[in-house]
């Protein structure tokens, strides 16, 4: 487990962090936020790096940081990985994953062939650290992370140097091993649609203040003011349930409710998660027809709010167990005369769906 | 050609560059780190003395250090007192003076090296599990190579060079302390120029291998030679 109640900086100064959040002890945590809400502070933080931090660090019942005692970064056991890892260029590649390994605490496991098999690492070894590209450079510095054998594994942003093809091979990657060797991820993140594939919770960092902190499914759906509005919508853990191949589409199943979402590479059974904009949902007493929009969910309506546009109203929806939100102008509702209690019709134009690794139900 | 005289000074020359440039490095590394990476308000006062040789007219310093290392000097007492003798007209006299007076030329450009290091370096060390000393001799030096070279190349060279101060502290005994700047001095005073031109020739030659060596070097890399950011990718 990991415990923080940590401050950095004052908060008279222009920026300050102020973050307190239990974090359990496996499973990966985004940390989501626009650029400049101290995502990068909060993981230099609990590496030991940052400047004028107090508070509380607690990793696996062991204090880096309490009222006695700072623990040097040296001593920290982390895997931190920055946005643009520095490789040591006296050192070739294979170098640069040694001098991890030989500095790591802990049972003597020799996992660097593993490593290097995962990462895709063997073609690499012998290179200069000059002659590799951003991908390959964020690759070996999550292996060398992972080669001090780390406590907690912390990962700013680390396939944004690597391009969408080779994503799809490192995040399971990521994921996989943090399960297997129940290793907590902080994870930075400004895509949502990766923290919505990767993340068990997340911690919604705004200004440097947490805006929100629990589980996928809760916080992503609740929070959804300031910089999190373009995120506004519901995830919905689901399975699939269908494949119509001649279309291109899958068909997932939650609460007795199915959609019809566009989807290549997945197959009956799998767990997915799916994710519906607020924005892409719209509102109906009827199931219409003659429409474009397939995908019809019965529901009743539980909440209207207002949101920062004046136009527009933010409806929760309740459909069977879970929750969809759907962005309507206010005009639409006086229209339809819908209040909590109403029964709708939510019309889903689209929604994305990601893979779940490993034991997501466990 | 070069006579007995004249190969008993370049052989002394080459001992006190070799033992000067030694003792510099050894001594100039601290300082030069604590330079780069202090935010003490002691770090402009530091700085300043470090480069005093540059401009200090080198009988000034030759001066000074023969009243500080002579028997009633503070530092000649010390040595006294410990069994060492008086400094001054010694071999180990000129090593100190040939440290004090190289000094700026090893510091600076390693102080230069360490600064454009950037925190990145040692930072990414400290999570990989290196301590202080660790990431300091597997990482800073390693990194800092071109500058410790430079420097290196630099304090012999100067040192090779110098004649104010060991004329001042050392004297001119040949085999002892008439290194071959002194002795070519000697020549000439003596109007024996077929031997100065030996030996001058010589020291030119050196100097001018010794320096293509060091721009070969940087220029391989794309740098000159106090360039602040000495460590291109």
């Amino acid at each position: 487990m990991i415990e923080l109640a940590l401050r950095v900086g004052s908060p008279t100064q222009a920026f300050s962090l102020e973050v307190s959040a239990e974090m359990p002890g496996s499973g990966t945590t985004a940390v989501f936020g626009s650029s400049g809400a101290g995502k990068t502070t909060l993981l230099r933080s609990i590496a030991g790096l940052a400047e004028a931090c107090s508070g509380r660090i607690v990793v696996s019942g062991e204090a880096w940081l309490d009222g006695q005692r700072a623990l040097p970064a040296h001593q920290r056991d982390v895997g931190y990985v920055a946005q643009t890892p520095l490789l040591f260029e006296h050192l070739d590649v294979a170098g640069n994953l040694r001098y991890a390994q030989r500095r790591a605490q802990g049972p003597e496991t020799d996992r660097f062939d593993e490593l290097v098999a995962l990462f895709d690492l063997e073609p690499l070894l012998a290179r200069r650290i000059d002659a590799l590209s951003g991908g390959e450079r964020q690759r070996i510095a999550m292996a060398r992370a992972l080669l001090r054998r780390p406590r907690v594994l912390l990962l700013d942003e680390p396939v944004s140097a690597i391009d969408a093809a080779r994503r799809d091979e490192v995040l399971p990657c990521i994921d996989a091993l943090a399960r297997q060797a129940g290793l907590p991820i902080l994870y930075v993140s400004h895509d949502i649609d990766e923290v919505v594939r990767l993340a068990d919770q997340v911690l919604l960092l705004e200004a440097g203040r947490v805006a929100g902190y629990g589980a996928v499914t809760d916080v992503l759906g609740t929070h959804t003011a300031g910089q999190f509005a373009d995120a506004a919508g519901s995830v919905i853990d689901a399975t699939v349930t269908g494949i119509e191949s001649p279309w291109s589409l899958a068909t997932v199943a939650f609460s007795d409710a199915t959609l019809s979402v566009p989807a290549t590479g997945f197959a009956v059974g799998d767990r997915v998660r799916v994710r519906i904009l607020a924005r892409d949902v719209s509102l109906a007493l009827a199931v219409p027809k003659g429409t474009s929009i397939q995908n019809a969910l019965r529901g009743r309506v539980v909440a209207i709010e207002d949101t920062l546009e004046p136009a527009m109203a933010r409806v929760t929806l309740e459909v069977g167990a879970q929750t969809v939100l759907a962005r309507v102008t206010h005009r639409a509702v006086a229209s339809l005369a819908l209040d909590p209690g109403s029964d709708v019709v939510a019309l889903v134009k689209t929604a994305a769906l990601a893979r779940r690794h490993g034991s997501l139900s466990a | 050609m070069l006579g007995a005289n004249d190969i008993a000074a370049l052989w002394l020359t080459a001992q006190l560059a070799l033992v000067t440039t030694a003792c510099l490095l050894v001594i100039g590394m601290p300082i030069a780190w604590w330079l780069a990476n202090t935010s003490s308000r002691w770090r402009a006062p530091v700085a300043a003395l470090v480069a005093m040789p540059l401009v200090l007219p080198p009988t000034v310093i030759g001066f000074y250090l023969l009243l500080w290392l002579g028997p009633d000097g503070v530092v000649g007492g010390l040595t006294a007192a410990a069994g060492w003798g008086a400094l001054p007209f010694t071999f180990a006299g000129l090593v100190v003076a040939s440290v004090l007076y190289s000094l700026p030329f090893v510091v600076q450009p390693i102080e230069n090296a360490f600064r454009s290091l950037g925190r990145a370096p040692l930072e990414t060390a400290a999570t990989l599990g290196a301590g202080p000393w660790d990431r300091f001799f597997t990482v800073a030096l390693p990194l800092s190579r071109p500058g410790v070279i430079t420097a290196a190349v630099l304090g012999f060279a100067h040192t090779v060079g110098e004649f104010g101060v060991v004329l001042m502290i050392g004297g001119n005994i040949p085999g002892v302390t008439q290194v071959a700047s002194v002795r070519v001095y000697e020549q000439v005073e003596s109007l024996d120029y077929l031997g100065a031109h030996a030996l001058s020739l010589t020291l030119v030659g050196f100097s001018f291998v010794a320096l293509l060596a060091l721009y070969l070097l940087q220029g391989a890399r794309g740098a000159s030679l106090f360039a602040r950011d000495g460590r291109q990718p």
